[in-house]
Parts: structure tokens; C-alpha cells; sequence
């Protein structure tokens, strides 16, 4: 039941950014929420809920970074995933407002 | 408000009322859980319904129409506009850590009562108002850190405060919790080889996580799940083999200086090898354990078996700390009431992921409301063990000794009587030598979360199980905010070093990072050690002392909460920040007086340095003390101790009396009442991209 209602608050968040730049959102390859996960049920919610707990544990959000970078950077390089994500843990480390008691 | 509403909210009140009414005819005799529950939830459920909507509607008047900074300075990478069920998870996961399982634990020394009306009192008109407050301040300045806040709002004086005082609060912070975690794991194999196995497995998380399947995130933290498992039992294997499980029983000593050693090396190694992957897996468990806790508890639905209140509430020599109840289970219970540390969360990185600044009531108050209900659930899981058991557990052992002999004649002189028997076979069904003194409060809440969980799944032949596992989990997560707070220490070092010498400042510079780390753990090392080689457990001197700056830094949030509304003319509400604002005065200055002053040796620092220094002018030693080099060094401790609280103290001052000097210039007009708010844009005005 919880489940379902996250998932349903988060669709238009990630989808709406993907109807309004669709070629950007192609370019992002952004599969993970862009697109309408296949498979049965069990898979289908899997592949809903992975993206919700990765950001809810504080893995960065790539996706949504190379989508940025092309809808307002179009002639900048984004970073690779790897440099993007060490570049956000040093960054996460380092000042306070992270981690509390 | 429409009929049906009212009626809801009308049979609310009346469920929780008549819950905290059956708490109050049942003293003198046992309760069952779910009259806290009940009284607790239905208490969060009005507050967060009447009282913050004061914060939202009438003080900042939250608005769906206006842009937030996560869409105005959209990155990518910090600003990122983010669904709120998101951000709610993951701000509570990054406020709640072990202080408001800890806190609780501790406190029961007074009785379930008094602790259990503070978190539900604080927190709804203290705590998350704290939390709510800053991140609708910080959402409205695009997301500026509380030190740039005190520094704007108030003055540079009270944001260079505000600055040390956080450097000071880490410090502290990671001691106490360093602490509790060596007293819970000397001379225990099990516990000792299951927590070293988490280094291992972190690393090789980080590995694969690089090297094989990078970015596979989910799917690297469930092998590590799996791998936690696999050392849950290697611990038991060790335990019980006569051979390794002597190399593997450490003294409080020798595991100090393992931890100080595993923070040096979190704070020099890459992120990703060692800091990540652990954080990742720590938040993954404690959500998990946080919701069985919960679910154990709905199900089991415990008896209670500490009395409402204890002998100790007013005479102030509770084995656990000293003190009387007030003002100390106010200082002792920080996190799950009002935690001043959340206010750098809410002033970090969430306000720079609302999408819609409306959620910043549902975040800041409801995420704090939900700790609080972790701290009442912390609270219940000490207060279902016998009082003779949780007194045995977390009295030190200067004062009920080192045998259960011992241990049962002290603690039942208190009024709570167990047998010798009784003790030794508590301590052998959850396969530990002994249980005694393993202060600081994780082991107590252990033992009872190991009760629930093997209540609900594998009955009592799984309390060993279930207790390494529960210690596994408080330690797991406690060396999370201690690697996280060694390494943030050492970067906030090196930024106010930089002021002295630059090189020092340069981050990347090997030598420079090495030195600041090292300096980092030096200071919060010599406290724990401090802490462990005190004969009264260390707890009693290091949690008040934590507790005391906690409060401090809800006491600067408040004034900056206070003086930002001033500043939008919404003075006659400014009672929501100022109520709170007067309490934490009241409790920090009356604690941190009885710290430094009290003629109790027990509760006063200098009278017990001034105690032990007479037993040295008459050749003697006090008692649980080996020589006197011991003895002149714990004088030494205490006059630091003592110089801690008072810097605390007057860091509470200075940051007053600047605060109420700019509420005067504004109020008397002599300063004009400007917002330093970024002005308002509507959402629409901005296309809705990533």
C-alpha cells in the first residue's frame, strides 16, 4: 500500500521532464525511470522501487544530472558516472549537514 | 474545517487523552506499551495538524506558487527538485542515528514517565518546530547553512559561535558514541569479530562497487546485507571457539584505540573505499531496524516492568548519571525531543531538494515527530527489562562491583531486587560472560530489542542471536556518524586553519589531511580514552556534557529561528520559537551550573577533582584508581571537563545577548525589519526542468 503511493507520487516527477525534452531524455538514456519498466508485476514494481530507495539511502541521482546538463549545458560534457559519482561522495563528506546523532 | 473533519480530530483528541490519562491513574503499578503508543501518536497527530501550521501558514506562509531554490538554482547535483516522500526518507534517515535510541535508555534510570512526557512535549513544541522552522528559513535563502544564518541574521560574532561551537559539539558527539560502543563490546568475541568484520565488508562493497558492477548500488548493499549475516554467525563461531576467542576479548583500552584507529583511516582513505559503501548499507538497516522495532513492538504489545518513576527522580544519585530529573532528563534525552544537530541537516542538504516549499512542513516536522516515535520506541525496549537487570546493566562498576554477588546486593539495596542467578543466567542466554556495567545504554536496549525480536521470530533460544544482532546494528550505524563526523571534523578544521598557516587548507594536499585527521582524532580520542579508563563508566561525565552542547545548538537554531521571524514582522508568533528558546536556557545554564559547581563530587567536576586531590594530600588513593599518576590525570580530566561546559555555557550567552540585542534594535525601530528572504519568483516562471 505504501509502496504503490510513492510510486505514484514519483511517476510525474521523473516524467515530466522526460515528455517535455524528449530527445534530451534520449540522449540521458535515463531507462531506469524514464521508461515503463517490462515484465511481470514483481519486476515492474521492483524496477519502481529501486530508484525511489537508492535516492532515499543517498545514492546520487546521475540520471537526473545528465538530463540537467543537457536540457541547460547542452555544449558542456557532462561528467562520466563514475567521476559524477565520486565528485558528489567528496563533496558529501566534507561539510556538515549530513549525518546526525 | 468541515464537519467530518472535526469529528476525526474530536475522537483523536479524546483517544489520546484518555491513553495519557490511563498512564496517569496506572503508577504503582505495570502498563502495557500500547497505552505510550497510542498517547504518543495521537499527541504527534494534533500537533502536527493545529501547531505547525502555525509555522506554515501564519509565519511563512508556505506557498505552492513560489519557486524553491532546488528549481531556481537547479545543478544537477545539490539543487535537484525532488518528490517529497524522497526527501522525507531521506532526511529522516540522515537525522535519526543513535541518540534517540540511546538518550531514552539511559534516562529510564528516572522511570518511563518522565522521559516519555519530554520527548512527546519536546518535540511537538520544541524539536520539530526547530526542524520545520530552519528548513523553511533555509528553503527561503536558498538554502544557506545555519552558520551563514547566525552570521546574517544575527551577527558575525554569533556565526563565528556558532561555527566552534558545531567543531566542538562533533567532538564530544563522537566520543560519547565512540564510548558506548567500546563498553559494548569489551570482552565480548562475538560482538568484537562481527563490528571488525564490517570494515572488510564495507571495503570489499567499495570495491566491487568500482570495479565490477559500478554504480550497482542496490544490488552491492544486499550482498553486503548478506555478508552482515555471514559475520553475525562468524562472531558466534569465534565465541565459541576456545582457541581464537581469546585473541578476539579486548579491554576497554585496547578497543579504544581500534576505533580511534578505524576514524583516522576513514577520514584518509577515497569515499568510495571505505565512508560509502558503509553509509549506504547503515541506512538500509536502520530503516529496516527502526520498522521491526516498530512492528515487534505492535505485535508483542509489552508490559512495562520499570515503575513509572524511580527513587532516583528527586534524590539525584542515580547510578546511570547523576542528577536530579530536572534538569537532567532534559539534557540526557536530546534526539526524539529537541535536537540541536538537526538544524544543520535542515540547513544542509534538504532544503536544496523541495520541490515545493509546502513540503517543508511535512519534512521538518513530521520527519522529527517520526524520530520521536523511534525514541519512544527505544524507550519501551529498556523499560520491558527487569529494573534489577537494566540497573545491573548500566550502573558502573564503581559502584556495584565486578561479580554478580556484588552486583545483586547493590542493585537490590536500591529497591530493585534480583538474584545473582538471575543475572548470570541473562548473561548467558544471550551468550556474553557477563553483562554487568556495560554502560552507555546500547548493550540494555540490546538485551530488550533481542526480547521483542525473539518474541515475534525464533523464540527464546534466539536471544543470543538477536542481541549481536542488535548491538551489530546500534554499532553499525554509531561508526557511521563517527567516520562521517571525523572526516566533516577534519575538513571544518582545515578550512579554519587555513586562517594560520594556508597550505593546511589545501584538502587534496596528503600531509595537510593526514595532520588535521590525526589532530581530529586526537581530540575525540582523548576524551573516549578518558571516558574508558574512568571508574565511574565515562557515560556519566561525556552524555551530560553532550547532551548540554546539543542543546546549545538547538538554543543558536532557536535565536536565528526567532530573529528571522522578527524580521518579517511576525513578532506575535514569535512565542513558537521563544518557548522552547526560554526552556533550553533554563535547563543548559541550571545543568551546565551543576556540572562545573555542584559540592557533589558525583555531579560536579571541580568538587571531584577537589575530592580526588584529597585523597592525594593524604598519601591515599580513591577508590577503583591504581596509582597516582592515574589520580593527578583524572584531576587533569576534570578541569577540562569542567573548562568544556563552561565554553558551552558561555557560548549560550554570547549568542543570547547577541540575539536580543537585534531583537531590540528591530522591535524598538532603531533597525529597520528587513527579510533577508530571496524575493519571491513564481514557480510558473520558470520552465519545470531537471
Amino acid at each position: 500500500m505504501r509502496h504503490t503511493g510513492i510510486v505514484s507520487q514519483i511517476a510525474p516527477c521523473a516524467a515530466a521532464p522526460a515528455a517535455a525534452q524528449g530527445a534530451a531524455q534520449g540522449a540521458a538514456q535515463g531507462a531506469a525511470q524514464g521508461a515503463a519498466p517490462q515484465g511481470g508485476w514483481l519486476a515492474r514494481t521492483i524496477a519502481r522501487i529501486v530508484p525511489v530507495v537508492r535516492r532515499i539511502i543517498g545514492v546520487p541521482d546521475y540520471d537526473t544530472y545528465v538530463r540537467h546538463m543537457a536540457v541547460r549545458h547542452p555544449s558542456e560534457a557532462p561528467l562520466s558516472e563514475r567521476d559524477f559519482a565520486e565528485e558528489r561522495m567528496t563533496a558529501k563528506y566534507s561539510k556538515p549537514g549530513q549525518r546526525c546523532c | 474545517m468541515p464537519t467530518l473533519q472535526k469529528l476525526i480530530w474530536s475522537a483523536i483528541a479524546v483517544l489520546g487523552a484518555s491513553a495519557l490519562g490511563y498512564i496517569a491513574v496506572q503508577r504503582g503499578e505495570t502498563i502495557n506499551a500500547g497505552w505510550l503508543v497510542t498517547a504518543a501518536v495521537c499527541i504527534y497527530l494534533i500537533a502536527y495538524r493545529f501547531y505547525s501550521k502555525i509555522i506554515a501558514a501564519k509565519i511563512f506562509a508556505l506557498d505552492p506558487a513560489r519557486s524553491t531554490p532546488a528549481e531556481r538554482l537547479s545543478d544537477g547535483r545539490d539543487f535537484v527538485p525532488t518528490n517529497k516522500w524522497i526527501v522525507f526518507g531521506h532526511h529522516f534517515a540522515a537525522i535519526a542515528g543513535p541518540g534517540p535510541l540511546i538518550g531514552p535508555t539511559l534516562a529510564a534510570q528516572f522511570g518511563y514517565l518522565p522521559g516519555f512526557l519530554w520527548i512527546v512535549v519536546g518535540v511537538a513544541l520544541g524539536g520539530a518546530v526547530q526542524d520545520c522552522l530552519i528548513l523553511c528559513a533555509s528553503t527561503r535563502r536558498n538554502g544557506k547553512s545555519l552558520g551563514e544564518m547566525a552570521k546574517e541574521e544575527i551577527g558575525t560574532v554569533a556565526g563565528f559561535t556558532a561555527l566552534v561551537a558545531v567543531f566542538g559539539i562533533m567532538i564530544i558527539l563522537i566520543s560519547v558514541l565512540a564510548l558506548v560502543v567500546t563498553n559494548a563490546l569489551k570482552s565480548s568475541p562475538w560482538g568484537t569479530v562481527t563490528l571488525a568484520l564490517t570494515v572488510p565488508i564495507a571495503m570489499i562493497m567499495g570495491l566491487y562497487m568500482r570495479f565490477v558492477r559500478p554504480g550497482k548500488v542496490l544490488e552491492t548493499t544486499l550482498l553486503g546485507l548478506g555478508m552482515l549475516v555471514f559475520a553475525l554467525f562468524a562472531g558466534k563461531w569465534v565465541a565459541e571457539n576456545p582457541a581464537l576467542a581469546p585473541t578476539f576479548t579486548l579491554t576497554g583500552p585496547q578497543l579504544a584505540l581500534w576505533i580511534m584507529a578505524y576514524g583516522f583511516a576513514a577520514s584518509v582513505l577515497p569515499v568510495w573505499l571505505l565512508l560509502a559503501p558503509r553509509d549506504y548499507l547503515s541506512a538500509f538497516v536502520k530503516i529496516g531496524v527502526v520498522f521491526a522495532l516498530a512492528i515487534g513492538i505492535f505485535i508483542m504489545l509489552p508490559t512495562l516492568q520499570m515503575p513509572s518513576t524511580t527513587s532516583f527522580f528527586t534524590t539525584g544519585d542515580g547510578p546511570v548519571f547523576a542528577g536530579k530529573v530536572f534538569p537532567f532528563v532534559f539534557i540526557t534525552i536530546a534526539c526524539g525531543a529537541i535536537s540541536g544537530f538537526h538544524a544543520l541537516i535542515s540547513s544542509g542538504t534538504t532544503p536544496k531538494l523541495l520541490a515545493n516549499e509546502v513540503d517543508a512542513r511535512f519534512i521538518g516536522y513530521g520527519s522529527m515527530l517520526t524520530e520521536s516515535l523511534v525514541a519512544v520506541l527505544a524507550l519501551i525496549a529498556a523499560c520491558i527489562l527487569e529494573p534489577g537487570a537494566y540497573f545491573a546493566i548500566n550502573a558502573p562498576a564503581g559502584l556495584i562491583g565486578t561479580t554478580v554477588q556484588s552486583a545483586s546486593a547493590a542493585v537490590s539495596s536500591w529497591g530493585f531486587v534480583i538474584t545473582p542467578e538471575r543475572l548470570q543466567e541473562m548473561a548467558n542466554s544471550v551468550q556474553e560472560s557477563s553483562l554487568l556495567s556495560r554502560t552507555g545504554g546500547a548493550p540494555s536496549l540490546a538485551v530488550g530489542m533481542a526480547h521483542i525480536f525473539s518474541n515475534v521470530l525464533g523464540g527464546p533460544g534466539a536471544m543470543a542471536i538477536w542481541y549481536h544482532f542488535a548491538i551489530m546494528f546500534e554499532a553499525l550505524f554509531i561508526l557511521t556518524t563517527l567516520d562521517a563526523g571525523t572526516r566533516v571534523g577534519r575538513f571544518m578544521l582545515q578550512d579554519l586553519g587555513k586562517h594560520v598557516w594556508a597550505p593546511f587548507g589545501r584538502v587534496s594536499w596528503y600531509p595537510a589531511s593526514v595532520l588535521a585527521s590525526a589532530i581530529v582524532v586526537l581530540c575525540w580520542g582523548y576524551f573516549l580514552y578518558q571516558g574508558v579508563t574512568d571508574p565511574l563508566g565515562g557515560v556519566n561525565t561525556l552524555w551530560p556534557l553532550f547532551g548540554i552542547s546539543n542543546q546549545l545548538l538547538a538554543a543558536i537554531a532557536l535565536c536565528v529561528g526567532t530573529t528571522v521571524i522578527i524580521k518579517m514582522k511576525k513578532q506575535k508568533y514569535a512565542f513558537i520559537t521563544l518557548l522552547p528558546l526560554s526552556w533550553l536556557t533554563i535547563i543548559t545554564m541550571t545543568a551546565g551550573y551543576q556540572k562545573l559547581f555542584s559540592a557533589n563530587p558525583k555531579l560536579g567536576f571541580l568538587s571531584h577533582a577537589r575530592w580526588v586531590q584529597e585523597f592525594l594530600d593524604k598519601g591515599a588513593l580513591p577508590p577503583g584508581v591504581a596509582n597516582a599518576a592515574n589520580a593527578s590525570r583524572m584531576i587533569f580530566n576534570d578541569r577540562l571537563d569542567a573548562a568544556v561546559a563552561a565554553f558551552f555555557l558561555l557560548a549560550v550567552i554570547v549568542i543570547l545577548t547577541c540575539s536580543i540585542r537585534e531583537w531590540y534594535a528591530v522591535l524598538s525601530g532603531r533597525k529597520p525589519a528587513v527579510s533577508t528572504e530571496v524575493p519571491f519568483t513564481p514557480r510558473s516562471a520558470l520552465a519545470p526542468i531537471p
